[in-house]
């Protein structure tokens, strides 16, 4: 079985079946599930999203609330309900609406990619063009993708290994992810392309660099930088502690228990996302050049892992990976539907649908793939990347 | 109590400015804010009307505090105003509005921004080098249209404190570093120029030097002249003209015969016939009713003028003829972005290119990324026009759909 799984990450699926596909009978296969798709949009989408916002209004009132009031350790019960708003606000709605998947209906201009407004410490134009425009684009292509390889993450063999590298997995788990968001922008700025030209020896071989398409000055992005993440930072470590000071209640609890939900949540976004690109092999440049081609590398660099309805909420969708990435927006509740047509039609053109069982099988695959890069040279660790359920695991 | 509300708008756009207001604006938005202020919590482009001035008898000047969502103008411009129709039902019978249903669109030039020029010489009215009160804001300057429903909506009902709901600024009537220039204007045609003119005035101070100005401007009468006293005064025109089309100094409420008069007896040829004298290098700007207009172009082709150095304020583009099989535009096609105020024409030369590509082609930088349709970067909001290709009710996609009518604005 480990042979099934390393014969997928050395190539990828386009490089080894070179003749045998037709990529116009799959681009119209995949065209024609978007066109019906979109078809369908309507006032479902509309409540699905109003309600998403809603419920998140009710957590937040009742988790501040709680934090506020309660004493001591007891103001912990409030901190669910804080994870609960501030999770569905940062993928769930900030993510999907960043993407476009509410901008045609008029109904809602608060869910329209350029009024929306992250409750993240993101800066949303330049995400956008550095998520929509290129990584979802032109996923896991060296030197292209700057998700593949961000901060000084070695995924595969095309990185030159460094001494950092040993370090990679504790570094990523106990320093990166604790604040994921707060790394997002500088990503986005291209403020890790500093870190590597200065640490690396070979500088940015292997890794995105941030080609400043908004052509942006360094004062620019200082400021967008500090606005984005004012925003989240004024208002749980301000304005929520200091308003329990001045009602008598306690700075430091609201303070503290705004932290950890703050940490819980980049905890839990970090680990969604890494688990569904990472350990997927390289894929050609030119597959953008046609259509067919793309549907192809998009499917043969995502993997999804299974969860019910509810908790995909909570995962921002994100582990229905492969239809997001083949249909970035179109709302993303409709996903656990057309993935059983997207399956339909890899079934038919013998097309690789990749699914881990659950979360946990993703985030150890993962984090095995870290490990097995923190090294210069192993073969012999590879068997820490299962195999994957490739058709028949998306079945149950 | 519009006049407390008008001032915290004001204050709050002063203290902040635009830029940081909409940071707090747009990341405090929700619901209840909304309906606390409709003018500061909302999405659209809203003005305050912060006071009202009589210049002549039939023409008023508006003065507009935009709210954060207003980009800032460049001088020539215009905004269009969309009125509710049962807003303008508002204290009037009459039944003529009741047929409109959707909001009612006017353009308007905007005549002063930011500072106001030099007081007018008539003690009674307010002092308008007060800069602080009329800082931030726009005028417009408008003529009470005998049957125009939105003008005399604004002459007899607008007071300040009415939230009015109006574009962003739009339009190709700006001044583009030419040497000479030479205004020929009539009636509240005067507006644009009068921006126009007014930017040099600004610059002065800087050091930069300002154009060779001349002026034609046709009126009414002497008391119907908008801006006759900060023209008169107006230390960098070289040359004014100013002509009335009726002497009769006290009619009033009665609009000037557009049509007719222009062409009386030659007269307007004599008149402009000085300020042809060198018009080498001479950017004409030309701005007044068709009637004018047209006799005007008249009188320059007459004298063989190179008409690409006249520029015309046109509201209503002409229409073209729609060509081609899938519906594409096949002659001119204006194409503004509101959100960054930026526009650009279409020629024959963007044939079949994409709005993206002809942006791109025309020196203009949008949001793209997979340049086919699939990632959704450049997804973005038409506003008026029509375009074919890639679009959702009014979520297109400029890397895969091309213009179909002669204006598009986009967001």
């Amino acid at each position: 079985m480990a042979g099934v799984r390393n014969s997928y990450r050395d190539k990828s699926y386009q490089d080894k079946q070179t003749d045998s596909i037709n990529y116009d009978e799959i681009h119209q296969a995949f065209e024609s599930i978007k066109q019906r798709t979109s078809k369908k949009l309507g006032s479902k989408d509309v409540r699905y999203i109003l309600s998403l916002r809603r419920f998140s209004r009710i957590f937040e009132i009742i988790g501040r609330t709680l934090i506020w009031i309660l004493p001591g350790p007891l103001a912990l019960i409030g901190a669910p309900f804080l994870f609960l708003h501030r999770n569905i606000e940062s993928i769930e709605i900030g993510h999907n609406v960043l993407h476009g998947q509410y901008d045609s209906f008029s109904e809602i201009p608060q869910f329209h990619t350029k009024n929306f407004r992250w409750k993240a410490p993101v800066d949303e134009t330049a995400w956008r063009i550095e998520h929509n425009g290129i990584h979802h684009v032109y996923t896991n292509v060296d030197e292209v993708d700057p998700d593949l390889a961000h901060g000084i993450l070695r995924t595969n063999k095309n990185v030159p290994h460094t001494v950092w590298h040993y370090f990679q997995v504790p570094i990523y788990l106990f320093y990166v992810y604790p604040l994921m968001l707060y790394r997002f922008n500088g990503q986005n700025f291209g403020e890790g392309d500093e870190f590597r030209e200065k640490r690396f020896p070979e500088g940015n071989k292997g890794y995105a660099t941030f080609l400043n398409p908004e052509s942006l000055t360094k004062r620019d992005i200082r400021k967008r930088h500090a606005k984005s993440v004012l925003r989240v930072v004024a208002k749980e470590y301000g304005l929520f502690p200091l308003l329990a000071l001045f009602t008598g209640f306690s700075f430091f609890k609201v303070l503290l228990i705004n932290l950890l939900v703050d940490i819980v949540n980049n905890y839990w976004i970090a680990l969604t996302i890494q688990a569904t690109h990472l350990t997927e092999p390289l894929q050609p440049e030119d597959a953008i050049k046609n259509k067919g081609k793309w549907y192809v590398s998009q499917l043969d660099s995502s993997v999804n892992f299974k969860g019910n309805r509810w908790q995909s909420i909570l995962w921002g969708h994100l582990n229905y990976q492969i239809e997001h990435h083949l249909f970035p927006d179109i709302p993303s509740h409709r996903y656990p539907d057309l993935a059983v047509e997207v399956r339909a039609v890899c079934d038919q053109y013998n097309l690789p649908y990749k699914c881990n069982d659950n979360w946990r099988q993703a985030i150890s695959n993962y984090i095995g793939c870290l490990w097995k890069y923190s090294f210069k040279d192993t073969p012999a660790l590879s068997s820490q990347c299962k195999p994957f359920l490739t058709k028949e695991g998306a079945h149950a | 109590m519009p006049d407390l509300k008008s001032w915290v708008y004001h204050q709050l756009i002063r203290l902040l400015g635009r830029e940081w207001l909409e940071y707090f604006i747009s990341n405090s938005m929700n619901l209840g804010l909304h309906r606390l202020s409709k003018y500061l919590w909302t999405y659209d482009c809203k003005a305050l009307i912060v006071d009202v001035i009589q210049e002549t008898p039939t023409t008023k000047t508006f003065v507009l505090l935009p709210n954060q969502h207003f980009a800032a103008p460049v001088p020539g411009q215009h905004i269009e105003l969309s009125i509710d129709p049962s807003q303008l039902n508002e204290g009037r019978d009459t039944q003529s509005v009741e047929a409109h249903t959707a909001p009612i669109k006017r353009c308007y030039t905007i005549s002063q921004s930011g500072n106001f020029p030099a007081p007018r010489s008539n003690s009674d009215k307010k002092a308008r080098s007060n800069s602080d009160t009329y800082k931030h804001t726009i005028g417009i300057t408008v003529k009470s249209q005998p049957a125009g429903l939105v003008s005399n909506w604004l002459h007899q009902q607008a007071k300040p404190g009415i939230v009015l709901d109006l574009s962003g600024p739009r339009g190709r009537f700006i001044y583009q570093d030419q040497k000479k220039l030479l205004f020929i204007c009539a009636g509240s045609g005067i507006t644009p120029c009068f921006a126009i003119l007014n930017q040099f005035s600004d610059k002065e101070d800087a050091g930069v030097k300002a154009p060779e100005i001349r002026m034609y401007y046709r009126s009414l009468s002497a008391a119907h002249t908008i801006f006759k006293p900060q023209l008169e005064s107006h230390s960098l025109i070289k040359q004014l003209v100013m002509s009335f089309s009726d002497p009769r100094p006290e009619q009033t409420n009665e609009a000037p015969g557009e049509t007719q008069g222009y062409h009386q007896n030659n007269r307007l040829t004599a008149e402009l016939n000085p300020l042809f004298s060198d018009l080498k290098d001479t950017a004409i700007y030309l701005c007044g009713p068709t009637g004018f207009r047209d006799h005007v172009i008249d009188v320059l082709q007459s004298i063989d003028f190179d008409m690409n150095h006249l520029h015309l304020e046109n509201f209503t583009p002409a229409p073209l003829e729609p060509g081609g099989a899938d519906g594409a535009f096949q002659g001119k096609v204006m194409v503004h972005l509101a959100s960054s105020n930026e526009s650009f024409t279409l020629t024959a030369k963007d044939q079949g290119k994409t709005l993206l590509e002809s942006a791109e082609a025309n020196g203009i930088k949008m949001v793209h990324g997979c340049r086919t349709g699939m990632c959704g970067t450049c997804k973005t909001r038409l506003i008026s026009g029509d375009v074919v290709g890639a679009r959702i009710g009014n979520a297109i996609y400029p890397c895969v759909c091309y213009p179909a009518s002669a204006e598009i604005v986009i967001q």
